[in-house]
This record gives C-alpha cells, structure tokens and sequence, in this order.
C-alpha cells in the first residue's frame, strides 16, 4: 500500500500553523476584551504588537500554500484544504487586525469611566473569541456541522450589535455633550465585533466549501 | 463495389500466401514420402535390424529384390563413424569455437572484432568442398609426416569437420554472449569480481541456453556434412578404431555409392539417407526439448524453490567443484583458453583462405584460360566457364522459385498468423524439419524425384528445384526475421489510419524489412554457389561443354572443384577453382553485408 | 461508384458506449462500461496501468480486432453507428484516427507519411496531396518547421516532431475523431506543451480522446476525465469536478497519490 508521508506531514504543519495563528488572534480578542473592561489603555496599545505576529503567521502560511500548491499540485480534497487555507488566512489576519484597532480604541478612549455598563459588549467579545476558535477548528476538523453552528450565532452577533447601537443612540440623545465622544467609540467596538463574526462566518464558509466542494454564500 | 474488390483483394492475398505456406509443407510431405516408398522394399528386403546393426557393407549392383542377395549390407559401422567424427568435431570446433565466441565478447579490442567477426561470417559461408579440398593439399600431407598412411581418417575429418562448424558455434554464442544484459556485468563488477571472474562466473552461465543450441546446431551440421568427409576421410567401410584408420560415414556412403548403384544397392542408399534423416531430426527434437526445457525450468525455479536430495546433491558437487577451480585458478585458465582459442581460430582461418589465394592466385595469373577458355573434349586445357553457367543458372532458377515462395511463407507466418492454430504450427513444424535436412538427403530427394520427371538424366532444371527446396527454410526463416525486426508499431500506425492489410504489407512492413530479405537472398546465391552434395546426382557432376539449355547437365564450380580434386591430375585447376569460389562467396558476403548496413542507415534517417 | 463510398464514410464525431465488455481470453479487460462523450472536446482516461484504459480506447476504432482472443460485447456508437456491426473497419479508421504511445513515423520522408492515409483512400494527384500535406502540416503547427525539409526523413525528426508528424498523418484524412494513446510519455516537458496546445487547439473540428498517466495533462487539456480502476470506469464527468471534488473515493485516492 502505498502512502505519502510527506505530503501529509506538510499538511499537518499548514493546519498546526493555521491554528497556533488563529490561537493568538482568539487571545488577542481576549484581551482586547479584558482591556476595554478595565480600562486598562497599556493591554489595548501592547496588541499593535500581537498583530504583527499575525501578520508574520499570514505571510508564512501563505507561502507554505503556494509552495504546496507549485510543488505538489494538488487536487481534490488536497486542493480545497490548500485553497481553503489560503482564502482563510485573510479573514483570520482581520481577526487580529480587529483585535488591534479595539485595543487602539481602548488607549486612546475618552473619559475615565463608561457611560454605561459594557454587559452586551462583552458578551459580544465572547460570543466573538467562541466564533473565532470554533470557525478555524471545523476546519482543522473538517466539521462541517459545527461550522454551521457558527454561522447561525452571527444572528446573535448581529442582534446584540443593534442592542449595544440602540442603547448607544440613546445615550446620546439623553446628553450628547457628555456622552457623544465616549457612545462612537464605543460603536466602533462593537462594530469590530460585529465584523470579527462576519469573517469567522467567511472562515465557515471556505470550512463547507472543502467539505462538500461547493462555496455558498451566507 | 470497390469496397467488395478491396475485401476481395485482401482474401485474395491471404489465400496467395497461405498456398506459398502450403507449398513448403508440401515439400516436406514429398520428401519424407519418397524417401519412406523407395526405402520400404530395401528395409524389407534387407531387414530393419540387420541393415542397422550390421557391421559388413560389402555391395553388389547387380542385386534386384527378386533374386537372393550377393552383397552384404549393414552400415553399422558408418553410423558409428558417422558420430565418432562428429564428437571429434565437437571437441575441436566446439571447444575453440566456445572460447573463440569468449574471446570475441569480451576479450577483444574493437577494430580487430569487427574484422575477425565478418572474417567469421564469411567462413560460414565458405564452401564445403572448399575446406575438403584444403584438406587434401594442406591437412593430409601434414598429418602424413606423423601418420602410417596419407593422414586421411577420422583426426583429419574432425581437424576439418571442427574448423567447418567452429563459425557456427562462434558467431551463434557470440551472440547469446553480447545478448546478456550489460546490467549483470555491472553488478558484477560494482561487487569487486574482476574482468575474467564476471565473464565466467555471470555472462558465460548467463548465455549458457543459446551456447549450448549453437553447440547443437553445431552437430547437425557435423552429422549432415558429406563433401569434405568425403575428401578425407577414406572412405572405406570400416570402424574407425584409430586416428588415421580410414572409415566412412552415412552421408559419404550415399556420394560413394549412388553414381553407379543397382536396383538393392541403390534402395540401401536411400534407407541410409532415412538412417541419416532420423539422427538429423532427433538431435534437432532434443534440442528442442531442452531448450524449452531451460526455459520452464527457469520459470519453475521463481515459482518455488524446491530442494530435493537429487537437487541437494548436485549443489554439493557444484560446491566442490567451484571451490576446487576456484583454488587451481580456473578462471585464469579459462581466461587464458579464450585468448589462446581467439588467437588459433584467427590463424586457422586465415591459413585457409591464405592458403587459397596464394596457391590459386598464380594459376590464374598464369593461365587465365582456366577461367573463360572454350571447352574442348579431353583436353590439357581445362575451363571452368561451363560451370560458371551451370551454376549462373542454377542460382537464377533457384532463387525464381524459392525468393517468392520463401517471402510469401514467411509472410504468412509473420503477417496472418494471429492465433497458433493447427495449421500453422503444422507450417512451422514443417519448415523446421525441411531446416535440419541434410543436403545429401536433399540431394537423394531430387534424384528419386525430379531426375526421372525431366527425363531420368541429371539436368540443370532437376538441380535446381532440389536446391530451391533446400533455400526454402533459410530464406522463410530469415524473411521472417527481418519481418519481425518491423516494429508492431508501424503496423499499427497503418492500420489506424485505415489502411488494409495488403497496403500495409506492401507499403510499409515489406520496405522496412527490404534490407534483411536482400541480404537473405544474396546469403541464398551464396548457398546455391556452395553447395554440391545436392547436385552431384541432381544437376550432373561432368565437366562438360557449357550447357544449351536448363534440360543440360552440368557441374556447377563446387562440383567441379570436387571432381578436380579428387582426380589428381587438376590440382592446380583445382586451386584457381577454389579461389573463384571463396571470391564469389567473399564478393556475396561483403555486397550483404553493405546493403544491409546502408539500407538501414537509410531507414534510419540519417539523410535528414 | 466511388462517390457512394464517400457518402458511406462514417462521419460521426461523438462516441456513445453502453454496456461494453471485453476479454482477453478469460481475463475481462472492460467491465461494463457505459459512458458519453462528447464531440469537439478533449476527454481524458487516467488510470493506474494495466486498468483498461488503454483497451478502452481502442474499442474506438477497433484495434483490439489484431488482438488474439480478443472478445469485445456492449454497444459502441460513433454518431449513429453501431461500430461493432459488420462495417468496414478501414472506413472507421479513417473517421477515427489515432496516435500512439511512441512516435511511429513510417520510414519514408515526411511528405510520403503524410500522404500515406489519403493515398490509402485513393487520392493521388499531385496537386491535391500537396494540399493535404501543407492544411496538415499547419493544422499541426508544423508547416514552418518543416516546409523546407518535406523530402527528408521523418525518421531524422525529433522526438517530438515525430510525435506532431503523426498527429499531422492522422489529421491528412480529416478524421471526426482522433484517439490519443498515452501521446506525450515518451516526450521532453516542450514538446509535451507543444502537443497539449495542439489537442486544445484541434477541438475547433475534432473531438480527442486521449489516454494518459499524466493527471496534470488531464486537467491541463481536457474537458471530460474519467476514472478507471480494475477494468471499470469508476467516474466520469468534468475535468474541474473532478479534480476538485470527485464523487467516488476511489477516484479522490487515486488522484491524491493515496493508493490502495
């Protein structure tokens, strides 16, 4: 019987790296996270740090998919994995760009206090460091269910960001002059939220495509 | 309608060649049936048992099968002559031959390979009359200083018989040689065994299959020859029970006795040539066997390595036998034999055609009318321009009848033989055994036949159906190679483009074998020039005047050179004869050899 | 009369199999196969060796028939002939030219291989065989190589202008259909890209099927690929499905290196 090893193995490397990458960008949502409950402006600036990081995970990854690509010209399931990889990276990478540009807010956030208790925000960075991890481990475990788990909680994601936006508009409503700053940063925040579950639903997306063959749009 | 013609004409091709496979099975048929019906009353009359068991062949022609016997007939004594000179053969012409072919493979420099290989392809060709004849004026008189009479008798015959067959045996393991891949060398030598250690211990057991069928068809040629036995061998009926002992064997009873034989004498003849005939067959059957042999036994070898105590046994004996030549140096020997046989094959044969050219040259030049003076009755002045024309038209008639026949069978073996049905083995079966007929048999076979068809005196015609029967087999066979040397491709890229079996044929198989089916056909001209012992009794054996017409009798050159030896009076007629035909020969040779080469060339492409 | 023989000449450009089985002796080569293919596409066979695809292609103008003990059932239609019928062979050949493994240029100059089909079919003037030559020599991509050189060997050719030059031969008799086997194994990675370009090139007439070992050739130059294993076409369908994302697991393991 005959077996190829070292393709396999290189395989293995391209999803042991997919998933230390997409390790590092679930904390740094985390920690953004942590940072913008606490407050705490030195965790929100130390993630333009992380991010480089990621990007350094992207550019290796996706020379390790061309390489695979150019030296073993791949088909079938080998194709879509390498394709999938390589398409995932880029939602991945904005993972960790999110992450960064949340902490960026956190540093330079107005005021010494919140106008307002941070409950749906939080949830939100919860809800957003679960999608993350669980979109890359369906595909690292070719689970094409579980995607579609993760795909259905964006509805979630989507809910929670027009309660935060509701709850925000009101505030400023209430008193702009106190609250304004303070309401649009934290609308960006929750924006970046709302975007990190849009790219963990892409993430699923290319999960389904290497399963079945077949890329759909949610 | 033309589709119907073209299927026709396809039906029509296959039926055309088919009839030219039925012919040479025909043939065969023929010859085995007159020999069976002319020799049953002899067997009758004589007794199967005594005729081959008896030790005392005096003749008598004036014996019938109506009246009581006079002569006595048992030709015991030539069947063991027969194969006394042929195991004397074997051991000179064999052995040097074995070590020649070593030699040539792996010992010898380039240049002088080439040469010496066609210098051994040429002797192949080299008339038998010829070696007899070198016989009687250079072998006899040397041995005659040693021996009690004139050095005729059984080592003379084995000397020429073992230098006749040494071509055979060398150029055939020549080739099984240099046919064992180039990969056993290299392993060999990449494990630290030396030149000569990998010759002997892997190439040599490699080829050993087509050696030892070199070896054999070797022996058929021994058996089969009758001329230069003849010429030295004594001839009288006796055992042969020293070197110089005269004796006789089969084929030489038939050319002794058959000129003036009677009615009895003349039905033992043919029951010796049936004697004869039998041996030829049963040697090629065992070769046959074995070599098929080989081939299972290999096979059986892979499927499963089974050790019986006979087995076991052998391996000890091969143990000691191998560490034995292993401490004596055995391979050393046998490096040493090859160079020295290499060397002795190349001064035999040249001392042979040497000898040749430096005799008969100034008899020509000297006297050129031996060559193209007019015939006159008893005269000093003998000519050999009649046997020219006999044998220009011997070579004509011969080749008319047996080229086409000959290509059109091989043909149809190579071309329409999809399934190996009944039929065609029956045609193989047949070419095979025309193969291994003895040319005496031939000979015996033409004078029963077609002597009495062409009214019951030897004529130019009679000869030369003889000899086409005997070109048949050789000219099928090598068809049929150069034929098969046609890649299965090219047929295909035909075929695939539509073309029919005939177009294919003609326009693209036929063309690329050309050069191989010339150079069998030159071979052929060359065989029809050499051969006498199917003409002596068929075309005639009188030099006479040159003949008028194919329904003359005339000797052809070997014939000639045959008659001039054995007279004594002519031996300096004899010698520029002899040249005439070793330059005929060596002119046959070298013209097929070029054409081949260039024919190929150009096939090859290199004009582009 | 010849004009009937023309109007006979079987035309067809797509091949339709049902059924189709075939022995050698008792080993069955083609284990019910029954597949569509297409006109004016590239259809590719891969396979391990010994799987049939070969034997398959054959089928197709019927050069198993050289075979001995060669037994082929099942319906194989070009166009709308059954080509197992009582036909003339030598007309099918002609609509459904092939080329082989190794280039097999006949030993005569490049002009006489060319004109060599249409000679077959009774063409022989000058003027048009000279036209012949020249349309298939273009066609092949070849007229300006070897223009100045159509008296010489094809022999003296390279390798893979031999290859070309049979392509050219085959094309001399404008088959409808042109069978590929395994055509670019024995060729250098140029010559190959030479005769894939040519095979995309060829479908604006001709359908091809070809054979090859070379799954990157499949999904280069074909259209259609099929699958065979043991003597079965296990999948056959568009290159793209089925090098992304082939239905049979025999077809994802084969064409992944995963064997066995």
């Amino acid at each position: 019987m005959y077996e190829r090893k070292q393709f396999d193995e290189e395989l293995t490397e391209l999803k042991t790296k997919l998933i230390e990458m997409c390790c590092l960008t679930a904390d740094m949502i985390t920690k953004a996270i942590s940072a913008l409950i606490r407050l705490d402006r030195n965790l929100g600036k130390s993630l333009a740090e992380t991010d480089k990081k990621v990007d350094d995970y992207e550019m290796d990854i996706e020379k390790r998919c061309m390489r695979l690509l150019i030296r073993r010209q791949p088909v079938a399931k080998d194709f879509r994995e390498i394709s999938t990889a390589l398409k995932m990276i880029t939602d991945i990478e904005r993972f960790g760009d999110q992450a960064a540009d949340i902490g960026d807010l956190v540093a330079t956030m107005p005021g010494d206090t919140y106008i307002k208790k941070l409950e749906h925000l939080s949830a939100m960075g919860t809800l957003a460091v679960r999608m993350v991890k669980d979109s890359v481990r369906s595909f690292t475990e070719n689970d094409a269910s579980l995607a579609d788990e993760i795909i259905a909680l964006d509805d979630e994601m989507d809910d929670m960001f027009l309660k935060v936006q509701q709850e925000l508009i009101l505030l400023i409503e209430q008193d702009g002059k106190k609250n304004g700053d303070q309401a649009i940063t934290l609308m960006m925040v929750a924006k970046y939220l709302e975007r990190i579950g849009d790219h963990a639903v892409n993430v699923c997306e290319w999960t389904k495509y290497n399963e079945t063959g077949v890329h759909q749009k949610f | 309608m033309t589709v119907l013609n073209a299927k026709n004409k396809e039906k029509a091709g296959k039926a055309f060649f088919a009839a030219a496979a039925v012919i040479c099975v025909i043939a065969v048929a023929a010859i085995f049936a007159f020999l069976i019906i002319k020799s049953v009353p002899a067997f009758g009359k004589l007794g199967v048992f005594e005729f081959i068991f008896g030790d005392n062949w005096s003749s008598d022609r004036l014996d019938t099968y109506d009246s009581p016997l006079s002569g006595t007939y048992g030709i015991f004594t030539m069947i063991f002559g027969t194969f006394t000179a042929t195991i004397g053969a074997l051991l000179i012409g064999g052995v040097f031959g074995y070590f020649t072919a070593v030699f040539l493979a792996f010992y010898c420099p380039a240049v002088p390979k080439r040469i010496f290989s066609s210098v051994i392809n040429l002797l192949a060709g080299i008339p038998s009359v010829v070696y007899g004849f070198f016989g009687i004026v250079f072998l006899l008189p040397v041995l005659s200083k040693i021996a009690p009479n004139n050095g005729s008798g059984l080592l003379a015959t084995s000397i020429i018989l073992g230098i006749m067959i040494l071509p055979t045996v060398v150029s055939l393991s020549k080739t099984s040689l240099e046919a064992v891949p180039r990969a056993y060398y290299e392993a060999s030598v990449a494990l630290g065994a030396n030149h000569s250690e990998t010759v002997f211990r892997v190439m040599t057991p490699a080829a050993k299959s087509g050696i030892i069928a070199s070896l054999v068809l070797a022996v058929g040629r021994a058996l089969g020859e009758t001329m230069a036995v003849v010429m030295v061998a004594g001839n009288s009926p006796n055992y042969p029970d020293g070197l110089f002992s005269s004796f006789r064997v089969l084929t030489a009873n038939i050319v002794m006795e058959m000129g003036y034989a009677g009615e009895v004498q003349e039905g033992a003849l043919i029951a010796t040539g049936v004697v004869l005939l039998f041996f030829v067959l049963l040697v090629n059957l065992i070769f046959g066997f074995f070599s098929k042999k080989a081939v299972t036994a290999s096979v059986k070898k892979q499927e499963k390595h089974k050790i019986t105590y006979f087995n076991k046994q052998i391996k000890r004996i091969k143990n000691c036998v191998y560490s034995f030549t292993h401490k004596i140096g055995a391979v050393k020997i046998c490096k040493g034999m090859a160079i020295g046989s290499g060397i002795f094959s190349a001064v035999a044969l040249l001392l042979i055609i040497g000898f040749i050219f430096v005799k008969g040259l100034p008899q020509i030049i000297q006297k050129p009318s031996i060559i193209y003076g007019k015939y006159e009755f008893a005269s000093e002045n003998i000519t050999i321009l009649p046997s020219i024309v006999t044998t220009l038209f011997a070579v004509a008639i011969s080749l008319i009848i047996s080229i086409p026949i000959g290509l059109m069978t091989a043909i149809f073996l190579n071309e329409y033989t999809k399934n190996n049905n009944i039929f065609i083995r029956i045609i193989r079966r047949g070419i095979d055994i025309l193969a291994g007929v003895p040319s005496i048999v031939y000979g015996l076979f033409g004078m029963i036949a077609f002597v009495p068809i062409f009214g019951g005196s030897s004529s130019i015609l009679a000869g030369s159906l003889t000899i086409s029967i005997m070109l048949l087999p050789t000219i099928v066979r090598s068809c049929e190679e150069s034929l098969k040397s046609v890649l299965k491709s090219q047929r295909e890229g035909s075929f695939a483009l539509g073309a029919g079996k005939l177009r294919t044929i003609f326009r693209i198989v036929l063309p690329s074998a050309m050069p191989g089916i010339l150079s069998a056909i030159i071979l052929s001209m060359g065989r029809v020039i050499s051969e006498s012992a199917p003409f002596l009794y068929t075309m005639g054996s009188v030099i006479s005047a040159i003949p008028n017409s194919v329904m003359d009798s005339g000797a052809s050159l070997a014939v000639a050179l045959y008659r001039l030896s054995g007279e004594g009076w002519y031996i300096n007629e004899a010698y520029a004869t002899a040249l005439v035909l070793i330059i005929i020969v060596l002119a046959l040779n070298i013209t097929a050899e070029m054409l081949a080469g260039k024919l190929s060339k150009k096939l090859k492409g290199d004009n582009a | 009369m010849a004009k009937t023989i023309n109007e006979k000449k079987l035309t067809g450009q797509s091949i339709s199999v049902k059924n189709a089985n075939l022995w050698y002796g008792d080993f069955q080569a083609i284990k019910n196969i029954s597949v569509e293919i297409p006109e004016k596409k590239v259809s590719a066979f891969i396979g391990p060796s010994g799987c049939g695809k070969s034997t398959f292609l054959k089928c197709f103008n019927r050069m198993n028939d050289l075979i001995p003990d060669c037994r082929v059932t099942g319906e194989f239609k070009i166009g709308e002939t059954n080509i197992y019928q009582k036909i003339d062979v030598n007309a099918l050949r002609r609509n459904v030219g092939m080329v082989f493994q190794k280039p097999n240029p006949f030993p005569m100059s490049v002009y006489d291989n060319i004109a060599y089909g249409p000679r077959t079919f009774g063409i022989h003037k000058r003027s048009a065989l000279d036209q012949i030559v020249e349309t298939s020599l273009k066609q092949a991509a070849m007229w300006n190589e070897l223009k100045d050189r159509l008296n010489g060997s094809a022999l003296g050719l390279s390798g893979g202008q031999q290859q070309r030059l049979c392509i050219a031969r085959a094309l001399a008799v404008k088959p409808g259909i042109i069978l590929m086997d395994e055509p670019t194994s024995a060729l250098d990675p140029i010559s190959t890209g030479k005769i894939e370009e040519l095979c995309e090139e060829l479908t604006k007439t001709t359908t091809i099927v070809i054979v090859t070992h070379n799954m990157q050739q499949a999904t280069r130059i074909s259209d259609k690929t099929g699958f065979f294993l043991l003597g079965e076409l296990v999948e056959f369908g568009d290159t793209d499905e089925i090098f992304t994302n082939p239905k049979d697991v025999r077809t994802e393991r084969y064409i992944t290196g995963r064997f066995g």
